[in-house]
């Protein structure tokens, strides 16, 4: 087995373990509010649906990831329309997303004339494979995200707590929540990167819910969620390396122990109080 | 808002649908200041909806609501109906009547000295200092029901509406809900939203009877027979002047509503 500072010597893995640090940073912040806000299947619409970006920026020779952020903004902005004008329930429309955009996103690559591409790395990831001009998006539109989330952060957790209130305080609820949706699906796209379309759930849910399982402010939430981020990431792609794993599974399966052990840990420990 | 006479907000020929089911049906009334109204009526009758009305949280299909009494700059205070957000969303109770004190910009809200002050003094005056820190996922019913209100009330509101404020409290926690709303009702109109107005009748001084139209509107004490209209069954008789209340019969067992308003 190589050493580890052998191991970090190497481009790919400064690069991946950067992309793992700058993917729990949204993690915690963009996931946290997806899961108190109850916007999961949202989320799992969004990152399905920009499948067709991603295939159409293929058949276009383009890259695939600008092409998914198109798509998935697009779609933040349709999905809030909808549930701000309440004409019909957003579940089916997410539904609708979800399907057309992976059907569209798969007919795009298979008309493409040539090799059909492998899409495994796109639907479960690759974080290995992340190269630095990808890094410097990532690390560039998750600073924009963090920053935008500090200064509006009053106002996200006000619209996201109880939005007809914000709205009586005078607040721009609509705005907000664009803003809000907006910030996520871009979060979502560059999650795809690390962990691909369909375990970019895992990283949205996990570490939040290991947050909130052990604090009660959205603050320490957050701040708790971006440890165990950092730890299910970052392990995840050691184990990936030195086991030869694809680095997504084992990201995804390292949270989910993770996150039975914290539940576990805690239902004994409330056990405890009650019996003292 | 010295005039008791002057009228505050003005709702005149209003109708309402939810896509092609109609919910309100040309419904007109006044609040007036220092008015203690009771919005009344069985539940999916369109009371909730008239409130979001009245606050601008629903766009009318036909008719006008106006605020013509009101300064320019005035704070409406609203206490939401109990289920209408979630519970296990991590805040203090300190973080959620601080949201009382919000403004309206976009951009970066700091918290004031002033905004500190205030919210302790309210948590205060409604003894919820010592809950402060406790997060709103482990109040009771009654404790969660005062933080609503104190979050409603940091704003010094120039007019309270409140939603169904005692369906999910005990009886204790209501008397004591009905006798602080008289209290407040000193200084501001107040405006309630409820299936039950027994436990208000001792004070209130207008009832407005809605079930997808408006029945009644009028004194408190002239209510009794468009209540039994408005539900389709004789319900509970109000009473003014007399302490608490006088129960006419209440046989019919379909004159239950339960579930949930829409």
């Amino acid at each position: 087995m190589t050493g580890l500072s052998a191991v970090l010597q190497y481009d790919f893995m400064q690069n991946a373990l950067a992309a793992s640090l700058l993917v729990a940073v949204l993690s915690a912040i963009t996931g946290t509010f997806v899961v108190i806000k109850r916007l999961v299947f949202l989320s799992g619409g969004i990152s399905h649906g920009a499948f067709a970006g991603l295939g159409g920026a293929y058949f276009l020779g383009i890259n695939p990831f600008l092409g998914a952020m198109f798509v998935a903004i697009l779609s933040a902005v349709a999905i809030t329309h909808v549930i701000l004008r309440r004409s019909q329930p957003a579940d089916a429309t997410i539904g609708i997303l979800w399907a057309t955009g992976m059907a569209a996103g798969v007919l795009f690559v298979s008309i493409t004339p040539g090799y059909a591409p492998d899409l495994i790395p796109y639907l479960f990831g690759d974080i290995l494979t992340t190269s630095r001009v990808q890094l410097y998006w990532m690390a560039g539109l998750s600073t924009v995200n963090l920053l935008l989330t500090i200064i509006l952060f009053r106002q996200l957790v006000a619209v996201s707590f109880d939005d007809e209130f914000a709205h009586l305080r005078g607040l721009p609820v609509g705005t907000v929540m664009l803003l809000l949706m907006v910030m996520n699906s871009v979060a979502i796209v560059l999650m795809i990167q690390a962990v691909g379309i369909i375990l970019v759930m895992a990283l949205l849910t996990i570490p939040p819910l290991i947050g909130l399982a052990l604090a009660a402010n959205i603050r320490v939430v957050m701040f708790y969620a971006f440890v165990s981020a950092v730890l299910i990431t970052v392990g995840g792609l050691f184990l990936s390396y030195y086991l030869d794993l694809p680095s997504g599974p084992a990201i995804v399966l390292l949270g989910a122990g993770l996150l039975m052990v914290v539940k576990l840990a805690k239902a004994q420990s409330l056990k405890r109080k009650v019996e003292s | 808002m010295t005039d008791t006479k002057a009228l505050l907000v003005s709702v005149r020929n209003v109708s309402f649908s939810y896509g092609h089911e109609s919910v309100l049906k040309d419904v007109s009334l006044d609040i007036y200041a220092k008015d203690y109204l009771a919005i009344i009526g069985p539940n999916g009758g369109g009371k909730t909806t008239l409130l979001k009305l009245i606050l601008g949280l629903l766009k009318p299909d036909a008719g006008q609501i106006t605020w013509p009494g009101l300064p320019a700059r005035h704070q409406i205070g609203y206490v939401p109906q109990f289920a209408s957000f979630e519970r296990e969303f991590p805040l203090s109770v300190w973080d959620v009547v601080l949201m009382g004190r919000m403004g309206g910009h976009l951009w970066w809200q700091r918290v004031s000295d002033r905004d500190q002050d205030l919210t302790a003094d309210i948590l205060h005056q409604l003894g919820l200092d010592a809950l402060s820190s406790k997060p709103v996922g482990q109040l009771s019913g009654g404790q969660l029901q005062r933080v609503m209100i104190a979050r409603a009330l940091v704003c010094n509101p120039d007019i309270l509406f409140l939603d169904e404020p005692i369906a999910s409290i005990d009886t204790g926690s209501r008397f004591r809900l009905s006798s602080m709303l008289t209290e407040l009702n000193k200084n501001i109109p107040i405006v309630v939203v409820t299936h039950d107005v027994t436990s208000f009748a001792s004070n209130v001084l207008h009832i407005a009877c809605v079930n997808r139209t408006l029945f009644y509107h009028g004194d408190a004490e002239l209510a009794s027979g468009c209540l039994d209209e408005a539900y389709g069954c004789p319900v509970e008789l109000v009473a003014h002047g007399v302490p608490h209340r006088v129960l006419q019969n209440h046989a019919d067992p379909s004159c239950t509503h339960p579930g949930s308003d829409k």
